[in-house]
């Protein structure tokens, strides 16, 4: 894996305690880590949050960063791995409430999102269709989830993706085709059940 | 439209919602919000560390203790086996005498 000169520059001075270096390195991956967290978590304050997160933890670890990877791939896969443990926590929530609520112990506080049906704003309709998408990627594995959605992030190359979840090219490009073809079907299943589009997945 | 074309349709056009999102600008005080939380942290994790190096320093120097007194005893105890009977039996009787050891119960008792 090819390190620039710069990018070990950068990782020696952040070593050795630099806060310039520091800032240096978040103002540049910032606005990547942010939307990053964004596409899996679908909300900018959650991303946010979660960016923060990422980079208190580059700050703790980096002396710990044994550079076999480039300090910006070892950044977004904190980052990823971040956003999922975020999602997994929301679903082990959303389990606990669903098993007190049937035990008549707590009202489900939260629903899986409905569609509105039909809305005409493109913007409002395009953010429900993310929701859809969202809620079927929930059931997908991990590798599939993150390689998809990495994917649909134009500034990532399938490389980056297979460095990032360290794995190879072709690995890759098998996650993001199995990840299609099982969303495909899900949301063909989905659409069949609700053609008025009132109902949640 | 048949029913499966517009089912079609609607995934695709589901799939590709992720397409278009726009990009989001970072807020302009991540970072001041981010170094705030650096110092906090430092800030409350500063105590447990230098009580953590001081326990670092305390518990292996009592260890490195604790195994020489038990080296310095298990070599005193073979040591004063290797040496004799002579030496041993005389430290034993004057063991016995300093503690009065050699008398019966009722005279260590009584006697005072």
């Amino acid at each position: 894996m090819g390190r620039s000169p710069l990018d070990k520059e950068l990782v020696l001075q952040l070593k050795s305690g630099s806060a310039a270096a520091f800032r240096t390195l978040v103002e540049t991956h910032q606005e990547r880590v942010i939307n990053t967290c964004y596409r899996f978590l679908l909300s900018r304050e959650d991303a946010e949050d979660v960016a923060q997160e990422v980079f208190l933890e580059v700050y703790k670890s980096i002396r710990d960063f044994r550079e076999e990877a480039k300090l910006s791939t070892w950044i977004y896969r904190i980052a990823v791995t971040r956003s999922l443990d975020l999602i997994r926590k929301r679903k082990r929530k959303k389990r606990m409430s669903f098993l007190k609520s049937s035990l008549g112990l707590e009202e489900v506080a939260e629903r899986i999102p409905a569609s509105h049906g039909g809305n005409p704003d493109s913007k409002l309709e395009n953010r429900e269709r993310q929701q859809v998408l969202q809620t079927a990627l929930n059931s997908l594995a991990d590798n599939q989830r993150t390689a998809f959605v990495l994917s649909k992030y134009e500034e990532y190359s399938y490389q980056e993706i297979a460095d990032i979840m360290g794995t190879s090219l072709s690995a890759v490009e098998s996650l993001i085709h199995r990840a299609k073809k099982s969303l495909q079907k899900k949301l063909a299943n989905y659409y069949e059940k609700n053609q008025s589009g009132n109902k949640a997945v | 439209m048949s029913k499966r074309d517009h089912i079609n349709d609607e995934v695709q056009k589901t799939l590709a919602a992720m397409d278009n999102m726009e990009p989001l600008a970072a807020d302009p005080y991540f970072y001041t919000r981010l170094n705030a939380k650096i110092q906090e942290m430092e800030r409350t994790e500063q105590p447990l560390e230098s009580r953590r190096g001081l326990l670092g320093y305390i518990l292996p120097a009592m260890l490195v203790m604790l195994v020489a007194v038990n080296l310095f005893s298990v070599y005193w105890v073979f040591q004063g086996s290797n040496e004799g009977g002579g030496d041993r039996e005389s430290a034993l009787s004057a063991f016995a005498e300093e503690y009065s050891l050699n008398q019966s119960s009722d005279s260590f008792i009584w006697e005072e």
